[in-house]
């Protein structure tokens, strides 16, 4: 793990910390009473438009003070700059630039600002340019790149001073399906080397993908977090497992037997079942029992919609339409 | 592009420098940034214009003495006495005024439209540091480009009346004398106004109403009571002038400002604003406009 024991050593530090916090735009609400910690990992931040995962986020940064409520950065606040922003990264979703600026100055500035000498910030930001392949584009005005060549500078600026927490607000937006996978699998190195990565998109399957845990805002208001199996038995609703199996028909004739079991339904295919059960750990336990009593032949069982996708449309989708 | 190359670890972060050293360090940083900003880019493009206005005005009068075959003006004094008009409407009201306008409104209303102004915000600076870099940077391009623009406008007038002339008044001592006086006029004067202005920058989302205020307020200060007077940059310039304005009849006439009042008094104005600017920048909140 790399260093992120933060500035005062306690476990407390190594986290991003908020604190009921709030964030008013006059009479607008941007997020409310949001008490959260964000531990070393990636996590997913999901929320319909509107719903202030970009406010959240800017608050994290220190682009903007809270209203009320407090929040710490590995134990520091944004009041200290000079070891605040050392320590984090922030690919915003704004597609703008310092007017003129060309690929390699936008990198080699920043470096610059954030206290690198000459050397080191030519080697960082010639190195960062041929990352993100855009050696030949390097003397070019960012405003001539393309949606994905700016997306990949502006990710590689974010991380180009080695911080420990990596804030991404869509960050894979114009980005093509090759650099997608890419740039998900440099998240999960970043999270597998104990730092933060918080990152906000509206294509659920990819937060699916790449997050350790979610938090769910809608309105303003924290409506989840956790781990994803953790939130789906949380919110009370029967899930969904699906058995692949030989013996399908079989097991859907006497899977009632066991409890808990609301609904099931063969695959079109005959070759499995979804199930959807109240209680998911009792199901797997009494069905590994029916398993050996019966002798049926299980490829596989497994949740079949422990997806944000679904949590998504539990927690929010559903309860908008409620109301 | 692989994942692999995409991690960034073989130079080592910086060591965490503190307090002053790593202020002036990051003052340095910023200020060889925005002083390339401010002095190349095509935003500056009109204060260019503006600055070779004097010159090509003070050209023609040269070009027509040339062609004419005498000077345009009967004497050297009576050139300087129209250089010293020249420069107190026309080189400080309009060009240094306007031109400081431009340099310095920009400074952050320019990346605040431009939706650039979080990359500094993100950066581990104190806003007093980027404030005073930024003021810095545009204070050393308005003092080059007009400056220069007075230097070569003076050398101009001379150019009428022969070489000779030149030395002469640079062996005496007059046309050096007179020639630090308009650049450490200039200097206050970029001083005073781009303080201004920049402050105006973060406080008004279209700075134009605030240099339509402030533009009337130096227009009509001559007409003002000694009270009033005394709350305009141009009052303090002007006592500074090596040749004194004749500012017309109805000019309320109140004695200059001693010289050491008009300095610390630009000095003061300078520390003020810049102070203001340094507040307003601690509590601007990186949100843009239509959000």
């Amino acid at each position: 793990m790399s260093n992120t024991s933060g500035i005062n050593g306690d476990k407390s530090s190594c986290n991003i910390s908020l604190r009921d916090i709030s964030k008013f735009y006059g009479d607008i609400l941007g997020v409310n009473r949001i008490g959260l910690d964000i531990e070393p990992g990636i996590t997913g931040l999901v929320g319909p438009n509107g719903a202030g995962k970009s406010t959240l986020m800017n608050l994290i940064a220190g682009l903007i003070p809270p209203t009320r409520g407090s929040l710490e950065v590995l134990g520091v606040t944004p009041s200290d700059p000079e070891v605040f922003f050392r320590q984090l990264g922030y690919c915003t979703q704004y597609d703008s630039f310092p007017a003129g600026i060309n690929g390699h100055d936008f990198i080699y500035s920043t470096l610059r600002v954030h206290g690198y000498d000459k050397s080191p910030a030519l080697e960082l930001t010639q190195q960062a340019i041929e990352q993100v392949s855009l050696s030949k584009a390097a003397k070019q005005t960012v405003s001539s790149y393309s949606k994905g060549m700016r997306q990949r500078i502006k990710l590689v600026q974010a991380i180009s001073h080695q911080p420990e927490v990596l804030i991404l607000d869509e960050p894979l937006n114009g980005l093509d399906p090759m650099a997608r996978a890419q740039v998900i699998a440099l998240f999960r190195e970043f999270a597998d080397a104990g730092k933060i990565v918080l990152i906000s998109s509206q294509i659920l399957h990819e937060v699916d993908l790449v997050s350790d845990r979610v938090v769910l805002i809608n309105s303003g208001y924290l409506v989840a977090e956790g781990d994803l199996n953790k939130i789906q038995s949380e919110t009370g609703e029967p899930m969904k497992i699906f058995i692949r199996s030989t013996d399908a028909t079989t097991i859907a004739a006497k899977v009632f037997d066991l409890e808990n079991v609301v609904e099931a339904q063969l695959h079109y295919d005959g070759g499995g079942l979804f199930i959807r059960t109240t209680d998911a750990d009792s199901f797997f336990l009494s069905i590994n029992r029916k398993v050996i009593e019966e002798g049926w032949a299980i490829e596989s069982m497994g949740p079949a919609d422990e997806t944000a996708e679904a949590v998504y449309q539990h927690l929010i989708v559903e309860q908008q339409v409620a109301t | 592009m692989s994942t692999g190359e995409l991690s960034m670890s073989p130079v080592t972060a910086p060591q965490l420098k503190s307090g002053m050293k790593l202020w002036l360090n990051q003052l340095v940083a910023i200020f060889r940034i925005e002083f390339g900003k401010s002095l190349f880019s095509r935003r500056m493009f009109a204060c260019y214009v503006l600055a070779l206005l004097p010159v090509l005005i003070l050209a023609a009068a040269s070009f027509e003495s040339y062609t004419v075959g005498e000077p345009v003006f009967n004497s050297i004094e009576r050139a300087r006495e129209v250089f010293g008009q020249i420069f107190t409407v026309f080189i400080l009201g309009g060009v240094v005024f306007l031109g400081s306008a431009a340099i310095f409104t920009t400074l952050f209303r320019g990346e605040i439209l431009d939706r650039s102004i979080h990359y500094y915000v993100l950066t581990p600076v104190r806003r007093e540091v980027l404030v005073c870099a930024k003021y810095l940077a545009g204070l050393s391009s308005g003092v080059i480009l007009f400056g220069l623009s007075t230097l070569f406008s003076f050398l101009l007038l001379y150019l009428s009346f022969g070489f000779d002339a030149i030395v002469t008044d640079i062996t005496n001592g007059i046309a050096l004398q007179q020639t630090g006086q308009y650049l450490g006029i200039i200097f206050l004067a970029c001083m005073g106004y781009g303080s201004l202005f920049m402050a105006a920058g973060l406080l008004f989302r279209n700075p134009l109403i605030p240099l339509v205020v402030i533009a009337g307020w130096e227009t009509i200060h001559f007409i003002l009571p000694p009270a009033l007077k005394v709350f305009s940059v141009i009052f303090y310039l002007k006592g500074l002038l090596p040749i004194p304005l004749d500012e017309g009849p109805l000019a309320v006439i109140v004695a200059p400002p001693p010289v050491w009042v008009s300095i610390l008094g630009m000095f003061g104005l300078c520390a003020v604003t810049v102070t203001i600017s340094v507040l307003l920048m601690k509590n601007l909140e990186v949100k843009y406009t239509d959000e």
